[in-house]
């Protein structure tokens, strides 16, 4: 069986800046695949590079179907979801709203199921549905960012720094539910962090990126008890 | 008493095309933060296209109503055409790159409706019969009705797709965050697309609301414009509902200050549209509905 994604000697940049060098990986069926590294590391590029947002050279390929050369809103009605950072939202929709944007490409009548669902994974968004999306705190941002891409029933969720303003409760009451989710509907996740002791407690596999190259790789445990990564991420 | 009520009535109905044009010019900077400077223009051009399906001497000489409904139609496919071709590669240019494209726009369409249309003055037949409605001395005429009649159902329709419809949650959307929009599949270029098209018809329509009293000529729209772009600052350009309700505001102010300042008199009516501006944006630069942003961070 293929992997869901599989990325090729992936290069990109911005103008005459090349920030990602031949970077390779692969996130297979109902795998979390985490990429840890520091600011300026090239993270927030992969995953632009991977939706279509930016140029990108190299292959990328979801289920066996290249994506290069295809825009970015063909890449998400072929399944790639991206949850990106800095949230997102539509300020001056509401959260339900918001999530109808998620539902715009499904059949009608699944809306409401889909709705309910996504309510059902992030109960605490329920009782503000009727609220502007620009009104919510960091952290029911973040939930609506997540909850919206998975409306669009990805393939392949991309996460970008969900962690990122979150302070340490909501952030692992988050994490949990990425696990959650991912257990439960084996929906196949790439989530890019520099927050590694709380990526690493659900990530299947990781890879560190440093300066736009893939310098180590291991499974979640592995990494977790690497000594430069510990040095460097985990702050022990 | 009965004077003052007519003066008010007459700037309702004027009021109501100045707020379809601002609804026009709302439209187009909601969804790409462009002042467009040819919708009236465009509008024009509309109106001719309109008034060459109905006139029975000169062009096809179809009942007034299909005439203004092909019009309307054309108006779509015209600022659709328009999005893609012109604006469509100036989308991610400076403001002042793209004021000068619309005021282009504004040349090219005068002088091509000019050269296609010739021009003279041509009158267009009301969809609304003649005569008028009396009221306690006051009167009111089945043109002014109609107007305010058919912009206020359209008003409605607008509301329904922007507010129930897929179509309109992506354009609102699309327009708000073009990224994100992308992002959940949303072709972001064919929403905007859309946008000129539904602005373009509006305008199409204000053209051929107010031709039976301005006549159809490649000038006829520029004083409703100037009207247009007061009441899209009073009621506050990225507000819709703002747009009529500012067109309102403006018709009725034009209506009673040369009515009742003699000194202002027909002559310098438009001088009221420009002071308006002028206090707006000094007093409330939003506008009476605009928002300003305020995102938690």
């Amino acid at each position: 069986m293929s992997p869901v994604l599989e990325v090729h000697e992936l290069t990109a940049g911005y103008g005459s800046l090349t920030v990602l060098r031949e970077v390779g990986f692969t996130v297979g069926e109902g795998e979390i695949v985490v990429i840890l590294g520091a600011n300026g590391a090239g993270k927030t590029t992969t995953l632009r590079a991977l939706s279509g947002l930016i140029p990108a050279a190299g292959s990328v390929a979801l289920h066996g179907e290249e994506l290069q050369g295809r825009r970015a809103d063909a890449r998400a009605r072929l399944g790639l979801g991206h949850a990106p950072e800095g949230r997102g939202t539509f300020g001056d929709l509401t959260v339900d709203e918001n999530l109808r944007m998620g539902g715009l490409r499904l059949p009608r009548r699944e809306v409401p199921a889909a709705l309910d669902h996504a309510y059902g994974l992030f109960p605490q968004l329920a009782p503000l549905r009727d609220r502007a999306a620009g009104r919510l705190s960091g952290g029911e941002q973040q939930m609506l960012t997540v909850a919206r891409a998975l409306m669009t029933r990805p393939r392949l969720l991309l996460l970008d720094e969900p962690s990122m303003g979150l302070a340490p409760q909501v952030t692992a009451e988050l994490f949990a539910e990425l696990g959650r989710i991912n257990a439960e509907s084996r929906t196949a996740m790439l989530l890019v962090e520099q927050n590694a002791a709380v990526a690493l407690t659900i990530a299947h596999r990781g890879h560190v990126l440093e300066s736009g190259r893939i310098v180590l790789t291991g499974t979640g445990p592995e990494l977790a008890g690497n000594a430069s990564v510990r040095r460097a991420y985990l702050g022990v | 008493m009965a004077l003052f009520l007519q003066r008010v009535i007459d700037g309702i109905g004027n009021g109501m095309l100045y707020g379809a044009v601002a609804l026009a010019l709302v439209l187009i900077y909601r969804a790409t933060g462009m002042v467009n400077f040819a919708q009236g223009e465009m509008a024009m051009f509309c109106t001719f296209v309109t008034w060459k399906l109905a006139d029975h001497q000169f062009g096809i000489g179809l009942p007034i109503v299909v005439g203004i409904a092909g019009g309307v139609a054309f108006g779509f496919l015209f600022g659709m055409a328009l999005e893609r071709v012109v604006i469509r590669p100036f989308e991610s240019a400076d403001h002042l790159r793209q004021m000068i494209v619309t005021l282009g726009l504004f040349l090219a369409i005068n002088a091509l409706a000019a050269w296609i249309f010739t021009a003279d003055t041509q009158r267009l037949a009301s969809p609304f019969p003649s005569g008028a409605l009396h009221l306690g001395g006051v009167s009111l005429s089945y043109q002014e009705l109609g107007v305010v009649g058919v912009l206020l159902v359209m008003a409605l329709l607008l509301r329904e797709l922007f507010g129930r419809t897929r179509l309109g949650l992506a354009m609102r959307g699309a327009s708000m965050n073009p990224e994100s929009s992308r992002l959940l599949g949303v072709d972001v270029s064919r929403m905007l697309m859309v946008g000129w098209g539904l602005s373009a018809a509006i305008g199409a329509l204000a053209g051929a609301l107010v031709a039976p009293a301005v006549f159809v000529s490649p000038g006829m729209m520029q004083t409703l414009l100037l009207y247009g772009f007061a009441a899209a600052v009073l009621g506050g350009f990225d507000s819709a509902p703002g747009a009529l309700v500012g067109g309102v505001v403006v018709g009725v102010t034009q209506a009673l200050v040369s009515g009742y300042v003699s000194a202002i008199g027909t002559q310098l009516q438009l001088a009221t549209a420009f002071a308006l501006i002028l206090a707006v944006l000094l007093v409330r630069p939003q506008g009476l509905f605009g928002r300003v942003p305020v995102e938690r961070v």
